[in-house]
């Protein structure tokens, strides 16, 4: 065993290819027993072939998958102590909930007294109990998506597998499950494995944020940590809407010390990359850290507002920066602070929420 | 779109122009009907075209098929459209003298031409009061055909022959199970197949005699069992039978260069005297609308002529004596044939001897195949043959009885159409409220009116009348109340409508589960996607569908037969005892649902394979995942999600198998003893080999369409509820 903790679930170098495509290449992950690990990548990267593997439903080319101290890779998906929630819900038409329900306890054979008592307890988490007697085709999307995790959890797995479940769902109705799934996968004390291309679901569900590119991890951690110290620049677009500003700029050393220029603006270098030699860089910034020019954020630049979005409690002002061959940058003021079309806003950042990319490699240049 | 259109109308219109030319006939136009092939029709054609050149008539020849000479006969004659003169059997002038399809040819065949045939034809083409309903023709019979290499010298009895050595080949074959062909011994010790008055003939001891007679040819091992006429030629030409008994059409098909002898049938040991074979006589008919016409008679004279008997000679065995006086050159075995045809007998033109061949057979069969035979048992055989033949004989309802039925029908029928009525108290004023929309389909309705409805109808009406075609009388619901009583005899005897239904019904469960089994399996293996080769399996598998099921019914026959056939050969070799296929119900049934099967699969696989198609494949997954193995998955989710596809293919094929007359009628053919015939095929044995009782058959059309519908009836709940 190479690693000392035995973790519920580990992916071991794994790669898989369909024919000559390499899906995943060099995955390695390890979920904790407990742990809420969620998979996000944009659309082909391969979520959910890494997700399907894990469950036993695709075999890998090479690697390996552990659960617990056992090497599960040969084993077919029924041995594997897991449950999943298809994205399609994948119900069984022809049995009522009740039946869809019992149908994982049946086949391993559970005593009659013992499903009763499970499909209960799982309709009564779930609100189905006014349900039980229906067929799926009779059932809105919102009650089917109840009864696949309702499958789910009557089997009291090891490990729950989610490939995006709410993705057929309405917005109110998404974050309301949203909600509900980290609640029961607190409640049932298993690890989950949790599949979705919405950042907000990554960012709220998530004690380990995976993030897929080409087959690849790009970063894993805790959601703060890819979004505040994200590895590259790939990893700081993905995450947070509206996306971040990312403008060409020079990491200059003058009298004055380092900065940065962005055309003719002038920014403040933190102090971890003090210690960088001069060279080309793109600056990242958040909107919702760049604001009107404070104290504790010196202005560098001016922002003339092309259009804005007012969303109520907040608003995001749309513009150029002044002086930098009319870079376009999102920032985020406060919903009372009255902006028009051809206004110019003095805009400040704090030092230390700027990060910068190297140009070529798109990496961050942290040290 | 247009065009298309168009091209149907020039097919209806050229259609109705052929159908209309029949019609016309022009004064000096003759037109002569033949069902010969070959070297007879040439000789025919020969003559014709002579005739044509020598008076400036017009003849037309029209080659009819064999099997469908009589039905085209009576057809068209009775519409006035068919020939003016015709060339057939002369055992058919019974019924055709019936129907009215020919008069009496006296001026064709005026006395004095008496001389001019063997007397054994003018016997036959006059009747008692001398009147001539026909010109002899040609003479048909069978003989013994010698394969030299293999015999020599011309045997002197049966028994010899069967004797003599012959490098390990079948002395003689012959179609031992064939009445036909058994005839001669039966002729020989005396009997005869129809008595006088009708009685039935095959009875007592010549028919006991010729029994024992065959069976103890064919015990000896020296004789090949159950053989039919392809094996019997196949053995010939092999060189694996030494001697088979055939007529001059076999000898024609024969390949040429085989050394070959036809001499008469020698006589037997057994018997006192000779074997005669049936005799058939053509003859040439006069179709009535031809009778007062002289060019007809004298164009039928010509044919018939010493003349054109010198050319018809080459061909086939004439019925004008002088020829064979003569000292042209015939061919040998023809001359051969002649001398047999001499001491033939002629076969009786009673329209009861038509009756007689299928208990005949039946009896021959059951006493062949029996592995012993005591005078007891075959009593019983014979007994139960001649009870057959009166057991099929159409039954004359008194008209008091059939008006009783009638009435008691006409009550169900009006009870059940109210019934049905207040079943639907809105029917009338839907009808009603959605005329307007009848008008749109109306095309269709007329089509499926005259295409499906009126023949449906005239089938129901026939059902009606008993007694032969022709000399139908109205029996009311006599049939029914006949069929459904399993006419008097016990309710589950031989050719009771219940026994038949009981094995349709068995028929159609064994075969329907056998064919979804199959197909299931075969589309679950070919649906797999890791299979190499997949499109070459399916196409192989779709193979048996294609080949035209008569095609596989007769070749299965071939596989299933006791001696030479395939299976049984399978069976040699792995040291295991042939079977008897067709001698026992169960084997026989086996046979028969074999083939079917083999036809059947195909249907059903395809059926399945696009059903599975429609089987989410995440719905699968979920099985995986939630703990199926293959076959819980299966069974618990695959099957439950075909059935709403499958069940209407399931109804269909039940509904295909239920009426598959093919396979029951070619493979065994009802053996053993009709016990194997399902309904139709049974149906079909009423209306055309016994006593030709359309009504009866009828009957049994209504009755099956009956139970389809009902069944459709009751399979559609079910299949809403698998929906
Ligand atoms: N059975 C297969 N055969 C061949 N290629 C496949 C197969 N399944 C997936 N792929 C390919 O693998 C890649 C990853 O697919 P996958 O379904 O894992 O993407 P994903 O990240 O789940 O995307 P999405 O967010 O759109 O669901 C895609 O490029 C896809 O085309
Ligand atoms: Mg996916």
């Amino acid at each position: 065993m190479p690693s000392g903790t035995v973790h519920c679930c580990e992916v071991r170098n794994l790669e898989k290819a369909f024919d000559q495509t390499v899906v995943l290449s060099n995955v390695n992950l390890a979920m904790p027993s407990g742990s809420f690990t969620v998979l996000v990548g944009a659309s082909g990267c391969g979520k959910s072939t890494l997700l399907r593997t894990v469950a036993g439903l695709e075999s890998p080319t090479s690697g390996s998958i552990w659960m617990g101290d056992r090497d599960v890779t040969a084993l077919p998906p029924k041995d594997r102590d897991i449950a999943m929630v298809f994205q399609s819900y994948a119900l069984y038409p022809h049995l009522s909930v009740r039946e869809n329900l019992a149908f994982g306890l049946k086949l391993r054979r559970t005593p009659e007294t013992e499903i009763a008592g499970r499909v209960a307890e799982a309709s009564a988490i779930l609100g189905l109990d006014a349900l039980l007697d229906r067929l799926p085709k009779q059932l809105s999307g919102g009650q089917r998506q109840r009864v696949a995790m309702g499958r789910a959890i009557v089997r009291r797995p090891r490990m729950f597998l989610f490939d995006e479940p709410l993705s057929n769902l309405d917005a109110a109705l998404r974050a309301e499950v949203r909600v509900d799934i980290r609640k029961l996968h607190d409640r049932m004390g298993g690890t989950t494995l949790y599949v979705t291309h919405d950042q907000v679901e990554a960012m709220t569900l998530a004690d380990t944020l995976c993030l897929l590119r080409a087959g690849q991890i790009e970063q894993m951690g805790p959601p703060l940590e890819l979004f505040d110290r994200p590895v590259s620049r790939y990893v700081a677009e993905f995450l947070g809407s509206p996306k971040i500003n990312c403008l060409d700029g020079q990491l200059v050393y003058t009298n004055a010390g380092p900065h940065i220029t962005i055309g003719s603006s002038t920014l403040s270098v933190p102090e971890r990359y003090r210690a960088l030699s001069p060279q080309s860089v793109v600056v990242g910034l958040r909107p919702h850290h760049l604001t009107p020019a404070s104290a504790e954020a010196p202005q560098f630049g001016t922002l003339l507002v092309t259009f804005y979005e007012a969303l109520g409690f907040e608003t995001y002002v749309h513009g150029t920066l002044q002086g930098a061959g009319d870079k376009a940058l999102v920032i985020r003021v406060d919903s009372n602070h009255r902006v028009a079309r051809g206004d110019a806003i003095a805009i400040g950042v704090r030092p230390e929420h700027t990060v910068l990319f190297d140009p070529k490699s798109g990496r961050a240049l942290d040290t | 779109m247009k065009a298309w259109l168009v091209s149907i109308l020039l097919v209806v219109v050229a259609f109705g122009f052929v159908l209309g030319d029949c019609r016309s006939t022009a004064a000096n136009r003759i037109v002569l009907w033949h069902a010969y092939r070959g070297a007879e029709e040439q000789a025919l054609l020969e003559l014709t075209a002579r005739y044509e050149a020598q008076t400036g008539t017009t003849v037309e020849v029209l080659a009819v098929p064999f099997l469908a000479y009589a039905s085209k006969l009576s057809s068209a004659i009775e519409r006035d459209q068919g020939p003016d003169v015709f060339i057939d059997a002369h055992e058919r002038l019974g019924s055709y003298r019936d129907d009215g399809l020919v008069v009496h040819a006296d001026a064709a065949f005026p006395k004095d031409d008496n001389e001019r045939y063997d007397a054994i034809a003018t016997k036959v083409a006059r009747d008692d009061e001398g009147v001539a309903w026909g010109v002899p023709f040609a003479l048909k019979g069978v003989a013994l055909i010698l394969n030299t290499s293999l015999v020599e010298g011309a045997p002197d009895s049966i028994e010899s022959l069967v004797k003599s050595r012959n490098d390990g080949a079948y002395p003689l074959a012959y179609e031992a199970e064939s009445a036909y062909v058994h005839a001669p011994w039966l002729h020989a010790f005396g009997g005869s197949m129809l008595g006088p008055n009708d009685a039935y003939g095959f009875t007592g001891e010549p028919a006991r005699k010729s029994v024992l007679f065959a069976r103890s040819l064919v015990s000896s091992g020296l004789v090949p069992a159950s053989a039919d006429g392809a094996l019997v030629k196949q053995l010939f030409e092999s060189g694996k039978a030494a001697a088979i008994i055939g007529g001059p059409g076999l000898v024609s098909e024969l390949p040429k260069g085989l050394p070959l002898r036809v001499m008469p049938l020698p006589r037997m040991h057994a018997a006192a005297s000779a074997p005669e074979p049936f005799l058939t006589v053509e003859l040439l008919f006069l179709a009535p609308r031809s009778v007062a016409r002289p060019e007809v008679s004298a164009f039928a004279r010509f044919l018939a002529s010493d003349e054109s008997a010198r050319t018809r000679v080459r061909a086939q065995v004439v019925a004008n004596a002088a020829t064979w006086k003569g000292a042209e050159a015939i061919a040998p075995h023809l001359r051969a044939f002649h001398d047999a045809a001499l001491a033939s007998r002629p076969m009786s033109t009673r329209t009861a001897m038509r009756a007689t061949w299928e208990p005949v057979e039946q009896a021959i069969r059951s006493a062949m195949r029996a592995p012993n035979i005591d005078t007891a048992s075959l009593d019983a055989i014979l007994v139960e043959s001649a009870r057959r033949f009166e057991s099929s004989k159409p039954k004359t309802t008194s008209a008091s009885k059939a008006r009783g039925f009638t009435a008691v029908a006409v009550t169900l029928f009006a009870a059940a159409l109210v019934a049905y009525r207040s079943s639907r108290p809105r029917f009338w004023s839907g009808l009603r409220a959605s005329a307007g929309a009848y008008a749109y389909v109306m095309h269709a309705a007329i089509a499926v009116f005259v295409l499906v409805v009126l023949p449906l109808i005239a089938g129901a009406v026939t059902s009606f009348f008993s007694g032969p075609r022709n000399h139908m009388t109205y029996a009311g619901i006599g049939n029914y109340v006949d069929i459904l009583t399993a006419r008097g005899g016990p309710l589950l005897g031989y050719g009771s409508f219940y026994r038949t239904l009981l094995v349709t019904i068995v028929w159609t469960i064994a075969n329907v589960t056998l064919h979804v089994t199959i197909g299931l399996a075969l589309a679950l293996l070919l649906s797999r996607p890791l299979l190499r080769l997949r499109g070459l399996y399916r196409t192989l598998l779709i193979v048996p569908w294609a080949v035209p099921s008569y095609v596989t019914a007769l070749a299965y026959k071939g596989m299933f037969h006791q001696q030479f056939g395939a299976v049984n050969a399978l069976l040699r070799k792995c040291g295991a005892e042939p079977v008897s296929w067709f001698s026992h119900f169960s084997t026989a049934f086996a046979a028969n649902v074999a083939t079917n099967v083999w036809l059947g699969f195909p249907f059903m696989m395809v059926v399945i394979l696009g059903a599975l198609t429609n089987v989410p494949k995440d719905v699968l997954e979920a099985a995986d995942v939630d703990g199926a193995t293959s076959w819980q998955r299966f069974r618990h989710v695959t099957l439950p999600l075909l059935l709403p596809q499958l069940a209407p293919a399931i109804v269909l094929g039940a509904v295909w198998t239920f009426n598959m007359f093919n396979v029951v009628f070619l493979v065994s053919g009802g053996e053993p003893d009709n016990q194997t015939d399902i309904l139709v095929s049974e149906a079909y044995r009423w209306a055309f080999t016994r006593h030709a009782q359309y009504g009866y058959a009828a009957a049994y059309a209504v009755l099956i369409f009956g139970i389809l519908w009902l069944t459709s009836r009751l399979s559609r709940r079910w299949q809403t509820e698998v929906a």
